[in-house]
């Protein structure tokens, strides 16, 4: 039998440390792009959730219901149809025209067309 | 062919070396000599050995074997590797297929004189001695036979290692060499896990947000939301300025029609001039015209 030369062994583990050093540094290098690639995955996830609750908001007519329920206006008419939702309003004071609009401008909502004359609005909001 | 070789001086191998063999050493290759030392253990002997020796010759480069007898009285052997090596090296035996080196003084305790190419030994006192070819003994004396030596359990064996570091000194840093892989090895598992955990965590916020099947998707739709946005933001704007002329002129706001990002407003109780003045500060004007007392302007958003 033939006996193994002790700096071969050396040479073998000095060896096994240099690969493990590289593979070590590869994983670190690689942890640290998989750590950015969340943190960016992360944040665009929540900017979407927080977006896509806000352009497509399923609840359009209820919110506008209680908008207008505030307001006391009773002469609302809501219709929708797919994406698109149609607020009409008739017989309302300049006063009260003033204050649904403020209140409707104070959230985002996705306005497709809106008319306001001096006693009517009509607002038609889409989802995205 | 006997795979133990008699390793003597100034002698040569008639054959060349392809396996593993074991050497015994001629007496000339080392000291030995019988030592009264007060100690239980061959441990404790063998730290005492080299002084004891260093009476006798420079024991610089020699390292020490010692076999004990019986109680505080140890057969000691003092050897040179580089000098075994050198001599090995002259007769073309590589260190590598080396297993193990014997010393002649334990291998022929059976034989009382002997020769071995022509070169005569004997034990004196239980040591073995070569007798000077001057004193030309005309005995018949038998010539050793190597294929029916039964090796002693005594033994050393040659460090292959250089001269700059030791065999020792080879192995513990192998080890320091292994703990620092290991180490490292454990460190990239735990780098590893850490990964598969932060990949599982990206895989949960697809459900977690409901979010399209692609990033591309994802920021597509993102790209739409935030034109949106802007869309939204740029009618709120619009609306506050025009909205808010009355504040500045006389105007008073009559309807809004907004429509494909068109904004076309009226106003009453103003002139054309008060109106595009007022409007061009801040935004384009597509299109204005007055009809009796009425203005209508229109704005692209």
């Amino acid at each position: 039998m033939n006996k193994t030369n002790p700096l071969y062994i050396l040479l073998l583990f000095i060896v096994l440390f240099i690969v493990s050093i590289i593979k070590y540094n590869q994983n670190n290098t690689k942890l640290q792009e998989i750590t950015l690639q969340y943190n960016q995955a992360n944040q665009l996830a929540k900017q979407y959730n927080e977006n896509n609750k806000i352009w497509n908001n399923k609840n359009i007519s209820s919110d506008i219901k209680k908008l207008a329920k505030s307001l006391n206006i009773s002469t609302i008419q809501i219709t929708t149809k797919n994406k698109i939702t149609t607020i009409r309003i008739s017989s309302l004071s300049t006063y009260l025209i003033n204050k649904f609009i403020n209140k409707l401008l104070n959230k985002k909502w996705n306005i497709n067309k809106l008319k306001i004359t001096n006693n009517f609005i009509m607002v038609q909001i889409s989802r995205l | 062919m006997s795979n133990i070789i008699f390793l003597q001086q100034n002698s040569q191998l008639n054959h060349t070396i392809s396996k593993g063999i074991n050497i015994i050493l001629s007496c000339e290759f080392y000291w030995v000599r019988v030592f009264e030392i007060p100690v239980k253990s061959k441990k404790e002997a063998l730290l005492v050995v080299p002084n004891m020796f260093e009476e006798f010759f420079d024991i610089n480069g020699y390292e020490f074997y010692i076999i004990k007898q019986e109680d505080n009285k140890y057969l000691s052997f003092a050897y040179n590797p580089t000098l075994i090596k050198n001599e090995l090296k002259k007769q073309n035996i590589p260190l590598k297929y080396i297993n193990q080196i014997y010393f002649a003084n334990n291998e022929f305790t059976n034989e009382t004189i002997f020769k071995f190419n022509d070169i005569i030994y004997y034990y004196e006192n239980n040591i073995l001695v070569k007798v000077p070819t001057s004193l030309n003994i005309n005995q018949d004396i038998k010539e050793i036979d190597l294929t029916n030596i039964t090796l002693s359990k005594e033994y050393i064996i040659l460090s292959s290692s250089s001269k700059y570091i030791t065999t020792k000194t080879a192995y513990i840093l192998s080890g320091l060499f292994l703990l620092f892989s290991l180490s490292f090895g454990i460190k990239t598992f735990l780098l590893i896990k850490e990964q598969n955990k932060i990949l599982t965590l990206q895989d949960k916020l697809k459900n977690k947000y409901h979010l399209p099947n692609s990033i591309i998707q994802t920021k597509s739709i993102l790209k739409q939301f935030n034109k949106a946005s802007k869309k939204y933001n740029s009618l709120r704007d619009i609306l506050a300025y025009t909205i808010n002329i009355k504040q500045y002129t006389n105007a008073v706001l009559h309807s809004i029609e907004y429509n494909n990002q068109r904004l076309k407003l009226s106003y009453k109780k103003t002139t054309k001039d008060n109106i595009k003045k007022y409007i061009s500060k801040k935004y384009k004007i597509e299109s204005i015209s007055q009809n009796n007392d009425i203005v209508k302007v229109e704005i692209k958003i």
